[in-house]
């Protein structure tokens, strides 16, 4: 029989507040945040500043992987995010991966390029691999031990967005059984140099979320993905009137109801991941209030506008 | 993958930017002929790395002529210029009209370095100084480099940017096909683009895999790779698109294979397990055996370690098909093109379907003996029904592309 619906089986979060969806949750709800995790860096001029993940409170099981020896803050946030939406799920080498992101691995790419512009004789070769932008989707494969198909969008905000899609045909076409997708940013001065040109008032956020995709409805299934939007570009990029506009047309498409956006005021502009934050807030929050649908609206930072509204699931008939 | 079902996806245009020259004429002369195209590295100083050339494009002065205003175009870099050049020819040559909706989907590792690169030094250097520095850092991002070019060239459907390292431009054309195939989209179009950049080069110098010597792909005295930069995009539709048309049709598109090799960050599985897979699902999906391949066009880089473990997933796959099998790789001629490579030698292989020619690698001279396949060395023309591409890229990203001769 073929498959029409695809299930959402899994969320994952990792961000400023905290490594997990309920940190998460009780952070965009209003719960203050632990001590601590607002960050100036110190090399740079007091001006730039960004809201950190805290350190992991104790090490999971995963963070012992060779892979992930060396890996990036962006590669350690994909695998906690990701590893939360498995929920201990077998993966059978048939789980696909969409890894998504806006700047990547900006923080090994800075250092690395630092390094080139002293010497290029000494710059490190522990570091350039990591620079790579798939270097996270490569971690995941391997320490969820996949051979299946894996890729790496980058994108604006809304890239998480086109990254379930993806999935979402992946699945349809029974390339994969399961797939997860995943938007994780880690901060750095250099993008927190960047975001001041266009948006001084917000700080810069990071961390991940996560979301499992299933082909068949499981124990941990809550909802099914409804659809994707097309992307509004907005024109001229980064224009704040053509942004609303580009929102507004969004939103017209989605079905009625209350529409989640991404939250960087409360938890910092972490471009995908904020994206993959505001769909999993939404899909909690539907869960919890028991409302029909969870619908999101990701603006972007300067590129486009794409929203997803999803179909919550009621109790699974026995 | 849905095996065996979906519409036909035929190749309706074809364009290509490389070391060896602007456009699929001068490019299919030398792949044909197998010139190499290496030169010492001009765009940054490189006095203090080990390798010392790169297959660098010369670009001309001016833009093609496009549909959208030239201002927001010139701020494209050298890499997004490529991308330019190779999708105006390709949307030439399948002579899509103005607002008919296609799928923009491209492959890349670095978008707009060369930007990134500047507006990283501009930053540390000479924090105060911010005059240009939002245009650095928008045009720096791959994406929109891709709507810019996208919007240039009246592509109006949606857009996605893969960044499979060097499988990327591989993993757009199979995901292309992917959309067409399954009636996602009538039209897509294709791409790959990449730009030689100093931290890109420092860093496969630090890693110690370029070729100090020359680029010798499969060659037993092979030392490493060599850089290059370049662009291909190729126009896709279905063929009752094609047909209704009346399009010329330059090859067919019939199988993908994409897989993930889970051994190292940046070292293939030595008995090239995910590349195995690749290329079976490949050939499944195109309802072909190894026995039915005609030519396949090798990632090869010239590293020890890549070509070792592709030549073993050759002869797996290919069994007693492997020592008639001609292969060869053309980044012997322009380098590794990066994100670029998997769609130039994509359009490669569309080139040689046409013209029924197998591209040589004149360098590689002394075979390594682990090849248990006839290297294609010297220029020559052969009869070519199915040709085949294997991408294969850190992260284990893996990818592999099978072309049919139209008719």
């Amino acid at each position: 029989m073929a498959v029409k619906q695809i299930f959402i089986s899994g969320l994952g979060a990792v961000s400023p507040a905290g490594w997990g969806v309920a940190a998460l949750c009780a952070a965009l709800n209003g719960a203050t945040f632990p001590a601590g995790p607002r960050t100036e860096f110190s090399d740079r001029e007091s001006s730039l500043r960004a809201l950190r993940a805290p350190p992991l409170a104790s090490r999971p099981s995963w963070a012992a992987h060779p892979r992930l020896r060396r890996a990036s803050a962006i590669s350690r946030f994909a695998m906690g995010a990701s590893v939360e939406a498995l929920n201990g799920r077998e993966t059978n080498g048939r789980l696909g991966i969409v890894f998504c992101t806006t700047c990547g691995g900006v923080g090994y790419s800075r250092r690395f390029y630092d390094e080139a512009l002293r010497d290029p004789e000494t710059a490190s070769p522990l570091l350039f691999p990591e620079t790579v932008f798939n270097a996270p989707a490569g971690h995941l494969s391997s320490v969820l031990d996949s051979a299946a198909i894996n890729y790496t969008l980058a994108g604006d905000s809304g890239v998480f967005l086109h990254g379930l899609a993806l999935a979402a045909d992946w699945l349809l076409e029974a390339r994969v059984d399961a797939c997860v997708v995943v938007a994780a940013e880690e901060a750095d001065w250099i993008i927190a140099d960047v975001l001041r040109h266009f948006r001084k008032s917000v700080t810069l956020g990071e961390g991940a979320g996560a979301v499992l995709l299933t082909r068949e409805r499981e124990a941990n299934s809550r909802a099914v993905l409804e659809r994707v939007t097309d992307s509004e570009l907005v024109t001229p990029p980064g224009g704040k009137s053509a942004r609303a506009d580009a929102e507004r047309r969004v939103v017209a498409a989605l079905p009625p109801g209350p529409v989640t956006f991404p939250d960087a005021a409360r938890l910092g502009e972490a471009f995908a991941a904020g994206a993959a934050w505001s769909v999993v807030a939404a899909l909690e929050t539907a869960r919890r209030q028991r409302l029909a649908r969870a619908i999101v609206c990701v603006p972007g930072a300067y590129q486009e506008a794409v929203g997803a509204s999803f179909s919550m699931l009621g109790p699974e008939p026995t | 993958m849905v095996e065996g079902g979906g519409r036909r996806v035929v190749v309706t245009g074809c364009g290509m930017v490389t070391p060896l020259g602007l456009g699929k004429v001068v490019n299919a002369e030398g792949f044909r002929t197998g010139r190499a195209a290496f030169r010492p590295v001009t765009l940054f100083d490189v006095s203090r790395q080990r390798a010392k050339v790169a297959g660098e494009v010369d670009l001309p002065s001016s833009l093609p002529v496009v549909a959208a205003q030239a201002r927001p175009l010139r701020r494209l870099d050298r890499a997004g210029q490529m991308l330019l050049w190779a999708v105006q020819e390709a949307k030439q040559q399948s002579g899509w009209p103005a607002g008919l909706g296609a799928s923009f989907i491209v492959g890349t590792t670095g978008g707009g370095m060369s930007l990134g690169e500047a507006y990283y030094r501009r930053a540390f250097q000479t924090p105060e100084k911010r005059r240009q520095q939002p245009t650095r850092a928008i045009g720096y991002q791959a994406y929109r480099q891709v709507a810019l070019v996208g919007r240039a060239c009246e592509l109006s459907g949606p857009m996605n940017v893969i960044t499979n390292a060097c499988a990327s431009g591989a993993n757009a054309v199979g995901h292309a096909w992917e959309l067409v195939r399954s009636g996602r989209a009538d039209r897509a179009l294709a791409a790959g683009y990449d730009a030689v950049s100093q931290m890109i080069f420092a860093g496969f110098d630090a890693l110690q895999a370029l070729s100090p010597t020359v680029c010798r792909p499969f060659d037993r005295h092979r030392d490493g790779l060599a850089l290059g930069e370049g662009a291909a995009a190729l126009s896709l539709e279905s063929l009752e698109s094609a047909r209704s048309r009346q399009a010329e049709i330059l090859a067919e598109l019939v199988g993908y294979g994409a897989a993930t090799d889970r051994h190292h960050p940046t070292q293939p599985q030595p008995d090239g397990d995910a590349a195995v897979m690749t290329m079976t699902a490949a050939c499944r999906c195109a309802g072909l055996t190894p026995a039915d391949i005609d030519y396949l066009n090798a990632h090869g880089t010239g590293t020890t370690l890549n070509d070792q473990a592709e030549a073993i997933a050759i002869a797996r796959w290919a069994g007693p098909r492997a020592a008639t099998l001609p292969v060869s790789s053309t980044k012997a001629g322009v380098g590794h093109l990066l994100g670029a490579a998997g769609a130039v030698e994509a359009a490669i292989c569309v080139l040689a379907l046409r013209g029924q020619w197998l591209p040589p690698m004149l360098a590689t001279t002394a075979v390594d003996p682990a090849c248990a396949f006839p290297l294609v060395t010297r220029a020559g023309a052969a009869r070519l029904n199915h040709v085949m591409s294997n991408s294969f890229g850190f992260g284990g990203a893996n990818g592999t592309l099978v072309f049919r001769k139209w008719p």
